[in-house]
């Protein structure tokens, strides 16, 4: 071979090796996925993913205008009518994976990923530019998901700490957020907070469920999980105690003075926050397992979900009279059979393909007449901006309405 | 596409963490493991390179013979290096195998540091030991630095990590190249010598911006490997004879005539 082609080659060969290193790093550059928060009326929500924080209708998936406080669109100087969007290009690149909280009538709380907490008003999108964002200190991520303990508290989770923060002082069209106190974890921490009596319980990545007091921040006690948990501790009332879940793979029953009631093994990590409901527990798996366990027999197994979904289920499972629904890495919805596990032949034997991974919380809607919510709804999100959130009916997996970005 | 590497590189890493104790412990012993299986290749550039030294005079001969027939010479050079068994692209082998171990490294420091959700989620699956789930997720700072996070993101004495690599990294081609005279005036220059002194120049460079832009974990990965590729070629520096010149009509495989036989050599005449 001629020496000149072979330093082409080289040249070729160089370049080529360089790009697909930097392709198969750059790949991983993701963050999380949507989160979708309610509001107050039931019926519409902020969608909050990436760079973008948008108000959809549930009922049909149009993404909504901004409003002057007449109730009237706004209008961008050709006329056209402006989306309620925010926008976090103009707030110094602000990403947002966190579930925002609504603090009042007028006011979002919008966490983004950069550790800013942002007040928006409700009816425009516009950032309050007279209050300037919150900033929790130290260096990470925040991922967690705010959680309003009373008029005046938030609690939330922070990178290296668990932070209660206080809305009641009131600041221009806004509040004024500070610090009341602060836990310090090892690891961050990604799950919210549940809140029992005089205690918020939540979980870290460094292997911890901790309870800790709301008025003070002191902790009770911590419990070693075995492993990283992710996932928010669920109260049951009736028992009085908390069922958690790490990515051990192991599920516990813990009583409110943190003792280890029982515990149940999965096969794989469990992520997604279980779902309590009629004193059983369904608990996903990231090997795409769905065990239902009886809280009333120390997490005996019921049943599981066997070789059923062919990826991990991160979602928190939807359980309703019927059906378990989750869904899962492999891009499907399923709804299961809640008496076997069994994947539900009344709705469909093949599962409901989409074009992301399902790893955001689904949200049920229940039928309304009132709210004008026709049907039962099953709002799914996933990683594809060609489907950021589908419609669904809840029943029978009829596919409703489609939201793009 | 990389899990066939990553999964291992994962696993290793944090099996080197669950006995360390540290992340960047862990690195480092990483990085010794993976520069010690490379080892033979490294030996073996480290000949190809040496070959390429001792046929030096000959090339020059080349030139002046073909300095008016560019194709000649190509083919003449071409089959120089074929009858002394050299490959002219061997001289950066090493390095560019090494990428995919960098994207493996890279990978797996990113998804055992889990600095977010879905690094952390893309982790499960992905360790081979059973009870490794136990270290997840690893401490991620160091000496104040979060080694998730670019230089950049990081103190700023943290830049001094690029700067690092770009030094360990040009000492290393150093090393591993042989010096080569600048040619004469008016002498054509060997399009193979000149093609590895820019490497030396543009590999280092090309590094440092790579460290610049990824986790400061891949910044302590480079200046490990290269700190270790250096003491390696050291070592191999010092075992190698002197090279000497080739004599006319002499190839790298074949004894120089009337040179003195080694001691090994003589033994075996002997014999």
């Amino acid at each position: 071979m001629n020496l000149s082609k072979k330093l082409l080659l080289q040249i070729t060969l160089i370049t080529t090796l360089s790009l697909g290193f930097l392709t198969a790093c750059v790949s991983q550059l993701g963050v999380g996925w949507s989160a979708i928060t309610v509001l107050d009326d039931g019926v519409t929500a902020i969608v909050a993913f990436e760079g973008i924080a948008e108000k959809i209708d549930l009922r049909t998936g149009d993404a909504l205008t901004a409003v002057d406080n007449e109730g009237q669109n706004q209008l961008d100087k050709d006329g056209n009518v402006i989306l309620w969007q925010v926008n976090g290009r103009s707030l110094d690149n602000a990403q947002f994976f966190s579930q925002p909280l609504q603090l009042n009538d007028n006011l979002l709380l919008l966490p983004a990923v950069d550790l800013r907490l942002f007040q928006v008003n409700l009816a425009t999108g516009e950032i309050l530019t007279d209050v300037p964002p919150f900033t929790m200190g130290g260096s990470g991520k925040l991922i967690s998901q705010p959680v309003r303990l009373d008029e005046s508290t938030v609690l939330l989770g922070a990178p290296h700490s668990f932070v209660s923060l206080d809305i009641s002082s009131e600041a221009d069209q806004g509040v004024q957020l500070s610090q009341n106190w602060e836990v310090d974890t090892v690891h961050s921490v990604w799950s919210a907070a549940v809140v029992v009596e005089d205690h918020a319980y939540f979980t870290s990545l460094d292997h911890q469920l901790y309870a800790v007091m709301t008025e003070t921040g002191e902790v009770s006690w911590t419990i070693d999980l075995g492993g990283a948990a992710t996932a928010t501790p669920i109260y049951d009332a009736e028992n009085q105690r908390l069922y958690v879940a790490s990515l051990s793979g192991n599920v516990y029953a813990v009583s409110l003075e943190g003792d280890i009631l029982s515990s149940f093994r999965t096969k794989d990590w469990v992520w997604g926050t279980p779902t309590l409901k009629d004193a059983i527990l369904y608990v996903p798996d990231l090997a795409g397992n769905v065990y239902a366990l009886d809280t009333n027999d120390e997490l005996a197994l019921l049943w599981r979900s066997e070789a059923v979904i062919a990826d991990g289920i991160r979602t928190t499972p939807i359980v309703l009279d019927e059906f378990v629904i989750v869904g899962s890495r492999d891009k499907k919805l399923y709804w299961l059979d809640r008496e076997t596990g069994l994947l539900s032949s009344r709705v469909n034997q093949n599962p409901i393909q989409l074009d992301g991974e399902v790893l955001s919380n689904m949200l049920y809607l229940e039928e309304d007449q009132a709210l004008d919510i026709e049907q039962d709804l099953l709002i799914v999100s996933t990683l594809s901006k060609r489907e950021l959130v589908v419609g669904f009916n809840a029943k029978t997996g009829e596919r409703l309405w489609t939201h793009r970005r | 596409m990389w899990d066939f590497i990553i999964n291992p590189f994962v696993t290793a890493l944090t099996l080197f963490y669950s006995w360390t104790g540290n992340i960047v412990f862990s690195i480092v012993v990483f990085t010794i493991v993976t520069r010690m299986l490379t080892y033979p290749m490294t030996v073996q550039q480290q000949r190809s390179t040496k070959k390429m030294q001792e046929i030096q005079p000959k090339l020059k001969k080349l030139q002046e013979k073909h300095k008016n027939d560019r194709d000649a010479l190509a083919q003449e050079q071409m089959k120089l290096y074929q009858e002394n068994g050299i490959n002219p692209a061997s001289g950066c082998l090493v390095m560019f195998i090494q990428l995919p171990i960098f994207i493996g490294l890279y990978q797996a420091i990113i998804f055992a540091l889990a600095a977010t959700p879905l690094q952390l989620l893309d982790m499960s699956g992905r360790l081979l030991i059973p009870g490794l789930t136990s270290q997840i997720p690893l401490q991620n700072t160091w000496l104040g630095m979060d080694l998730t996070l670019p230089p950049t993101a990081n103190p700023i004495y943290a830049m001094a990590l690029p700067l690092l690599v770009v030094v360990t990294t040009w000492a290393q081609s150093k090393l591993t190249l042989p010096a080569t005279p600048p040619p004469a005036d008016g002498e054509q220059p060997d399009q193979a010598v000149a093609m590895q002194q820019s490497m030396t120049t543009m590999m280092p460079l090309m590094f440092g911006f790579f460290s610049l832009s990824f986790s400061v974990g891949i910044s302590i990965y480079f200046i490990t490997s290269n700190l270790i590729g250096a003491f390696q070629y050291g070592i191999l520096n010092r075992l190698n004879n002197q090279s000497k010149p080739l004599a006319e009509g002499q190839t790298v495989e074949e004894p120089v005539k009337n040179q003195k036989p080694t001691k090994k050599e003589a033994l075996k005449a002997k014999r």
